[in-house]
């Protein structure tokens, strides 16, 4: 009901209030990139956004996208039910506003123009990137990591589309262990483009990256999804190659045979909690054209065969413990991916008692 | 999962089994655990709903030839033993013996599909008295946002007859509760000689009568009760077993067995309307109750002479060392 007059006794910690993160993980991956927003999303309104149990306001001024805590710093309520004027952020409560550097500049109850405003009266704003037309947000001031590089979107062969983002209620890392498992294609997705359920599984090599891991994958797809022309063809033999950066973002590289024609889905994934994961993915392609409309419905319809099954995978946490899931030789991938999380970062530590 | 013991090593109605022919399979939930059952040649398996690969709900698969449980995800076979028979990214790779699902105890019983999640303590609770002159009618499943003991309670409690079940089970002024007799016999808590005046007993009632009600608390959440509107010495009408589900600690499952000596070839829906009258007026009243769980110490609520199974139960889960579902 209170909070207590004296805070001397309290642990001072960054951890947001009921974070559902043991403390350790929480600290190692909020010194990553995130994404948490498309940038085309934000227009002249501020909006809410939640990464890692931390709620943050996303604004847009003159001097470009703003991403802070979405606190105002008088009374505690959500800047993001307020609204921009003048080029600053209005607090819904008692207006005050803030610029693009989150200092306040007016407060309206105050009569005198040239009334000091103090300092205190600052947003806790965060590190901020845009590239890919993604806002990626680091809540440590120092990255541990750099963003993915996806040189397809900076190939002018290549002509990209958003595909709409989606939210699963699942752990970031459930996500991205599907993203990267072809295992499942002839069972879960048999309605759109998955292969033969017979069909053996090559044996394949998992390679560790500067910042990730990468893998590539020979595949005879049912069906024919690509634009490419040649509608003669039923079935379609592919290559996926995946390059996954560590902690939650994957480049697939679909590169389809008797073609030159190469698809890419880009795949990043903002833990919003940990039960909470909000899916960016951006399509490329080298046709020529723009990305059709149908290309991006089929990835919504991907998705859509994926996510239910996700979502009611258990536990619903990753296991980093390697005995407490059994694998087999086409879970390469993810056998690198869980011992990477728990080797080289150090996620999944026990609890310090 | 719990680690109440004594809740982990009993059994619980989870399906009706008339409702799951060959090559069937529901998913439900017990105590805290995602459960598969399906019926593979006429015979009942449950299992956890996991898949030992990759944790995927079993239940979102398919059944083959019926009786190979299909994993959804990467497409694992599993015979009706739980051992995963063929792994379709490998078809010729050796299956590790780890590769199989976690199989728990069941039994077909009284039409319904029991299922103990731990090391059955004992058999599946002995539905006493029902012979060939009667005929067995599931009614339900009613989920309940409450606890099993809660419930429970409810299910043996005479005085709330006319202010829940009015016209019913009781109306005023018909509100004077007689003195019943409860005793703990064999591990049992046994009601006899209770009395309670009925405007309509069961569906086929025409006018009000006295009704003897006795029970048999076989187990903490499953209960007998017996119901006998004719003349001692007859064959009771009505004979209703009690089994709840206890899906989560205050989320619960009602299931009843109607045992009736009349109404043999009349239509079952025409049991289960009442049934189901009589429960959803309970319901409401049973999702309003706080706490969920059941207080166990007596100075918790206040309580009145025709309290007394209630507690005589409070008091035997108690000694029981019960704690799903309760408060101490």
């Amino acid at each position: 009901m209170f909070l207590a007059t004296d805070h001397s006794a309290q642990v001072n910690t960054d951890l947001p209030p009921h974070c559902t993160f043991p403390e350790s993980d929480w600290h190692i991956l909020a010194g990553f990139w995130h994404p948490v927003a498309f940038l085309h999303d934000i227009g002249d309104k501020p909006v809410a956004a939640r990464l890692l149990d931390v709620n943050l306001v996303i604004y847009r001024t003159s001097e470009g996208i703003t991403v802070a805590h979405d606190r105002c710093m008088h009374r505690g309520t959500r800047l993001s039910l307020g609204w921009m004027q003048d080029d600053l952020l209005v607090c819904p409560m008692h207006g005050l506003h803030y610029d693009g550097q989150g200092v306040c500049r007016k407060i309206p109850s105050i009569a005198d123009p040239d009334a000091r405003i103090p300092e205190k009266l600052r947003l806790k704003t965060c590190r901020t990137e845009q590239r890919y037309g993604i806002i990626w947000v680091c809540l440590k001031d120092n990255p541990a990591w750099p963003l993915p590089y996806w040189r397809h979107l900076e190939d002018s062969q290549f002509q990209s589309m958003f595909v709409p983002p989606g939210k699963w209620q699942v752990a970031a890392g459930r996500h991205v262990e599907n993203f990267n498992d072809v295992a499942h294609f002839p069972w879960v997705h048999g309605d759109t483009f998955g292969g033969e359920m017979d069909a053996a599984y090559p044996l394949y090599r998992v390679k560790q990256t500067d910042y990730g891991l990468s893998f590539r994958l020979p595949y005879l797809e049912l069906g024919n999804r690509f634009p490419d022309g040649r509608d003669d063809l039923q079935n379609r033999e592919v290559v996926y190659s995946y390059e996954l950066t560590f902690p939650f973002s994957t480049l697939l590289e679909v590169n389809v045979q008797e073609s030159d024609y190469i698809q890419v889905i880009l795949d990043t994934v903002c833990p919003i909690s940990a039960h909470e994961s909000g899916i960016f993915q951006i399509l490329a392609d080298n046709s020529g054209e723009p990305v059709l409309d149908r290309v991006i419905q089929e990835t919504i319809d991907i998705n859509k065969e994926d996510q239910p099954l996700v979502e009611a995978q258990s536990p619903e946490f990753l296991p980093l413990d390697l005995r407490e899931e059994i694998h087999i030789p086409a879970d390469r991938m993810s056998l690198e991916y869980r011992k990477a999380l728990a080797g080289k970062f150090n996620l999944g530590a026990p609890a310090r008692s | 999962m719990t680690n109440d013991t004594i809740m982990f090593n009993d059994w619980y109605a989870v399906a009706n089994a008339r409702e799951l022919s060959d090559g069937d399979k529901i998913a439900t939930q017990l105590l805290e655990q995602d459960i598969l059952v399906w019926r593979s040649h006429g015979e009942i398996h449950a299992w956890l709903d996991r898949c030992p690969h990759r944790g995927s709900r079993l239940s979102l698969g398919e059944i083959r030839n019926g009786d190979t449980v299909v994993c959804p995800y990467h497409g694992w076979h599993f015979n009706s033993a739980g051992r995963c028979i063929r792994m379709p990214a490998h078809p010729g790779h050796p299956i590790s013996e780890r590769a199989r699902t976690t199989r728990l105890h069941v039994q077909e019983k009284y039409d319904l599909v029991w299922v103990c999640p731990g090391e059955p303590a004992g058999d599946v609770p002995l539905f006493h008295g029902v012979d060939e002159d009667y005929h067995l009618v599931i009614t339900g499943p009613y989920d309940v946002e409450t606890s099993g003991p809660r419930a429970v309670e409810n299910f043996l409690d005479l005085s709330h007859f006319p202010f829940v079940h009015t016209g019913y089970l009781g109306e005023e002024p018909y509100t004077e509760m007689d003195d019943y007799d409860v005793e703990v016999i064999d591990s049992e808590i046994s009601v006899t000689n209770a009395t309670v005046y009925q405007p309509r007993a069961n569906v086929t009632s025409e006018e009000g009568t006295k009704v003897a009600y006795s029970y048999r608390v076989l187990r903490p959440l499953t209960v007998m009760l017996t119901k006998e509107p004719g003349a001692a010495g007859e064959k009771p009408t009505d004979l209703i077993l009690l089994s709840i589900q206890p899906k989560e600690e205050t989320r619960i499952r009602a299931w009843f067995v109607l045992a009736m000596n009349y109404g043999h070839g009349d239509p079952e829906e025409y049991f289960r309307d009442f049934q189901d009258t009589i429960f959803y007026q309970d319901k409401a009243v049973l999702e309003s109750q706080r706490p969920k769980c059941l207080p166990l110490d007596p100075t918790a609520e206040l309580h009145q002479p025709a309290d007394k199974v209630s507690n005589v139960y409070r008091r035997w889960l108690k000694e029981m060392g019960l704690s799903y579902g309760t408060i101490a």
